[in-house]
């Protein structure tokens, strides 16, 4: 029996408050991992790894950080259209921190608690690896 | 206030990836010869990288040099042995001659040389019932240890027991900074010369991490390129389609002499090492700092030490492992250095073809780097061929360059930030 | 032109003793005995399961950002505790400093037995990833920590302290066995001497109470017969300063760096016998053999107490590895700079 969203949730913000050793107040949804929580790149590895054991999955690498960007590649056009996409989709997020033309590098800080919490939402629900 | 010791190179040794010493690598360099392919040593299908830069070590050490005594104990061992005869034979220094007893040495190795089964047969056993026993671990430990067990795990052993076998008496020291080692290690043996510490000093570096659970480590890491199918393509510094680096392995041994005393034998010198800088990035556990910062103190260090300006230097021996992130820092720390004036610097990174040696690599690549001043040539970085905008330097993407060098920089960097730079001027 | 000379203005500590150096003083001072069977694993199987262990350590407060700790095994926790500790007792300014550097000496690295075992756990059949390498690599690319090499590479220890200290200066881990701590010192007083760094945070942290040290010193015979030799754990870190500018900040200084020797020989001969040792006899008693750091920890106790006279700390270990180093008393220290 798959648990629900609202367990996902709980367990996820655990291990991210956990691995990133930060208090469960500053631990919520709209959170970047990188600005707000101080994460680097050890601690998606970590991340990864915590939630595989938790909830028994195997969690194909880049699969859960691709997310939003997934097929995007390198094109700056592209990722300036997903961005809009994404920024329509979560008004809660601090858009004002990102650079007006981001490159794939300033992505991985756009990965927020919500990120996993959707990644894990989905698997869990039965659907497919990667998003549609 | 005396005049300033100078030091110079007047022996080198290798075991390296294609190559068993240094005129073979360094006409492989030359010739643009990757020397990197699927792994063979063991079964590696289970591995998203099956990819890496082999070396093979005669047995032992065998042109007797050193004497038999210090085998047994892994590859590094293996490595270091044979590398340092050779650099000591190159020099024209018989091991306990009257050179010795006053000598130094300087090393840096790996973690340590640990037999597989020794150590996953002791991890079985503890793995009994799905928790870990303890009690069971430490007992198939002590069943299954195999020889020389102080020795393996220890840097410092090989050391001891290397300088004992070369009759060297002087000062001695291991050092384990990671991918900063090798350099660290050329640089501390110079630092002893030109403080009057020593006249003569045998400094290298050996390493080996193509071994199952070295493979395992790098790739959990998410460090290693994944090019499986191209591995000759996979080691692609400064480019931009680079996805990680290669696993090498290999030891660098070096003869750092006083020049006096190397003029009054007559010995051969290949180059002068003129300063050594050293920093740490004190930044994160693995991302370099975005700024390099580390990188740029390491470089600016190693100048000052050296008396010399960026506009001196003609070549950097660039840490260049093809990662993603520590390629762009370091072009970043270059630039910070350099200025305008990078455009006119070559920069090459040897790691494009032996992949990289890890502990080792900066000894290899001391090497490399005097031999570029001897001979007044460069070697490519293989595989340029999609533009980073973000590295937009002098690769020597054509092939090796002819090109008299006054002075050059060889770079490197580590995991936990560590960063270590060497000057050398042509002799 | 005068070379510059290093200063020790303050001292760190962590044995199995306690936390701190006043609680080892204490401890010793009342003959307190520390050594008992190892709890941190199972050593009965070995020919002595003694063991000298820190407890209580709570090392938190002293990591300025707290997340690295899961990266830090046990010596690397002992040594940033140790550094932090030396860097208040000497009142150094704190933040971000290009010409603090850091060498620290250890020996050996503990692996981490029970992760390993974890890696191999979840396989059908965890015996065969020993004998095939192909089972191997699916065990650990499935089962093992990816942090784990990181939480394993011994430079880490360094770096660890570079990082919670902002300090950019040079970097090292001194690897040469039971000498390496006291070697680091010697490193880091040079680094000073040469205009490298103009302060350091130099000295030993160790932990051999694993399975790993315990088979090799055994494997030695050195777990053998009536007065085994009690592998322990702890870190001992000094500060060292350039002289003029510790003496210009108005830093307390509690000797002053003299002659070292890096190998055996006659110079650290010469320092062996031409000096009051550093007492390391009754740390070894109560402790147990803090190996890398223990040099160290008996320099530290012998500065605490203050010097009436020179002190020569001296290191040695089975493979031939050694280190010496001679601390003078501070007045000479403050009249040579006058």
């Amino acid at each position: 029996m798959n648990p629900s969203p609202s367990e996902i949730e709980a367990r996820v913000l655990s291990i991210v408050a956990d691995a990133l050793d930060q208090p469960a107040e500053r631990v919520t949804l709209d959170a970047s991992l990188v600005d707000d929580l101080g994460a680097e790149s050890i601690d998606f590895l970590d991340i990864v790894f915590r939630l595989e054991s938790d909830f028994g999955l195997k969690i194909p690498e880049e699969e859960i950080w691709q997310g939003s960007f997934d097929g995007v590649g390198d094109d700056p056009v592209a990722i300036a259209e997903r961005l809009a996409q994404l920024k329509a989709r979560r008004p809660g997020f601090r858009w004002d921190r990102v650079p007006d033309r981001p490159t794939r590098s300033d992505l991985p800080r756009l990965i927020t608690v919500g990120t996993v919490v959707e990644y894990l939402e989905r698997r869990l629900s039965g659907g497919a690896a990667s998003p549609e | 206030m005396s005049a300033r010791r100078r030091v110079v190179v007047t022996g080198v040794g290798l075991v390296a990836p294609g190559a068993e010493g240094a005129p073979g690598l360094w006409e492989n360099l030359l010739a643009g010869r990757s020397a990197i392919g699927p792994i063979r040593r063991f079964d590696a299908s289970a591995y998203p990288t099956r990819i890496a830069a082999e070396a093979h070590a005669s047995a032992g050490d065998p042109a007797g040099v050193l004497g038999r005594e210090l085998g047994g104990r892994g590859r590094i061992w293996d490595f270091a042995v044979e590398a340092a005869s050779q650099a000591l034979t190159a020099a024209g220094l018989a091991p306990r001659g009257p050179w010795a007893a006053s000598a130094g040495l300087s090393l840096a190795t790996g973690m340590g040389t640990y037999g597989h089964a020794e150590v996953f047969g002791a991890a079985a056993a503890g793995a009994v019932r799905g928790s870990f026993d303890g009690k069971a671990f430490a007992e198939q430990l002590r069943h299954g240890l195999l020889p020389h067990a102080a020795d393996r795990q220890s840097p410092g052993a090989l050391a001891a027991r290397l300088a004992r076998a070369a009759g060297i008496g002087g000062p001695l020291l291991a050092s384990m900074t990671a991918c900063a080692g090798g350099t660290q290690a050329v640089g501390d043996a110079f630092r002893w010369i030109r403080r009057g510490e020593a006249d003569v000093v045998l400094a290298g570096a050996s390493d080996s991490e193509i071994y199952p659970m070295g493979l395992a480590s790098f790739c959990l890491l998410g460090a290693l390129s994944r090019r499986n199918d191209a591995p000759e393509r996979a080691s692609r510094p400064f480019d931009g389609a680079r996805d990680g680096f290669v696993l090498g392995e290999g030891a660098g041994f070096v003869v750092l002499e006083e020049l006096e005393h190397a003029r009054a034998r007559g010995a051969d010198v290949l180059a002068e090492v003129a300063g050594f800088g050293s920093a740490c990035d004190a930044w994160r556990a693995t991302d370099p700092h975005p700024e390099g910062l580390g990188a740029v103190l390491a470089m600016r260090r190693a100048l000052d030490d050296a008396g010399l300006s960026p506009s001196d230097v003609d070549y950097v021996n660039a840490h260049g492992t093809s990662t993603p992130g520590g390629d762009r820092a370091e072009v970043r720390a270059l630039r910070a250095v350099f200025g305008s004036r990078l455009g006119g610097v070559a920069v090459s990174s040897t790691k494009s073809m032996i992949g990289h040696l890890t502990v080792a690599a900066g000894a290899v690549e001391a090497i490399v780097t005097a031999l570029s001043l001897r001979d007044g040539r460069v070697h490519p970085t293989l595989n340029q061929e999609v533009p980073d905008p973000e590295c937009g330097i002098d690769t020597v993407p054509e092939g090796a360059r002819r090109r008299d060098l006054r002075a050059a920089l060889s770079n490197s960097f580590a995991f936990g930030g560590q960063t270590a730079c060497l000057a050398f001027v042509r002799a | 032109m005068k070379e510059r000379r290093a200063v020790v203005t303050g001292l760190g500590l962590v044995t199995p003793l306690g936390t701190g150096l006043g609680a080892t003083r204490r401890a010793l001072a009342e003959g307190r005995c520390a050594v008992a069977p190892a709890t941190l694993f199972d050593a009965r199987p070995f020919a002595s399961p003694l063991a000298g262990e820190v407890h209580d350590l709570d090392p938190r407060p002293y990591f300025r950002v707290p997340k690295a700790l899961k990266l830090c095994d046990r010596r690397t926790r002992f040594a940033v505790c140790a550094a932090a500790m030396a860097l208040e007792d000497a009142g150094f300014p704190a933040g971000p400093s290009e010409g603090l550097g850091v060498s620290i000496g250890t020996s050996g690295s503990d692996l981490g037995a029970e992760e390993l075992s974890a890696a191999l756990a979840r396989a059908e059949d965890p015996a065969l990833p020993a004998r095939d390498t192909d089972a191997f690599g699916e065990a650990a690319l499935a089962g093992l920590n990816p942090l784990w090499l990181l939480v394993h590479l011994p430079n880490m220890t360094s770096a660890h302290v570079a990082i919670q200290q902002e300090a950019r200066g040079p970097n090292t881990t001194v690897m040469t066995g039971w000498a390496a701590g006291l070697a680091a010192i010697v490193e880091g007083a040079a680094w000073i001497a040469e205009g490298r760094a103009d302060a350091v945070l130099a000295g030993g942290a160790d932990s051999a109470v694993h399975p790993f040290a315990f088979a090799a010193l055994e494997q030695e015979g050195l777990l053998s017969g009536p007065s085994p030799l009690v592998p322990a754990e702890g870190a001992a870190v000094v500060l060292l300063e350039e002289q003029e500018a510790a003496l210009a900040r108005g830093a307390r200084i509690l000797g002053e760096v003299g002659a070292h020797a890096l190998s055996a020989g006659t110079r650290l001969a010469a320092l062996a016998a031409g000096a009051t040792s550093a007492p390391s006899l009754p740390l070894e008693r109560l402790a147990g053999n803090l190996l890398a750091a223990h040099a160290p920890a008996a320099l530290v106790l012998a500065l605490a107490e203050g010097l009436a006279g020179p002190v020569a700390a001296v290191a040695t270990g089975p493979a031939g590895e050694a280190s010496a180093l001679q601390v003078l008393p501070p007045d000479r220290a403050a009249r040579s700079a006058a």
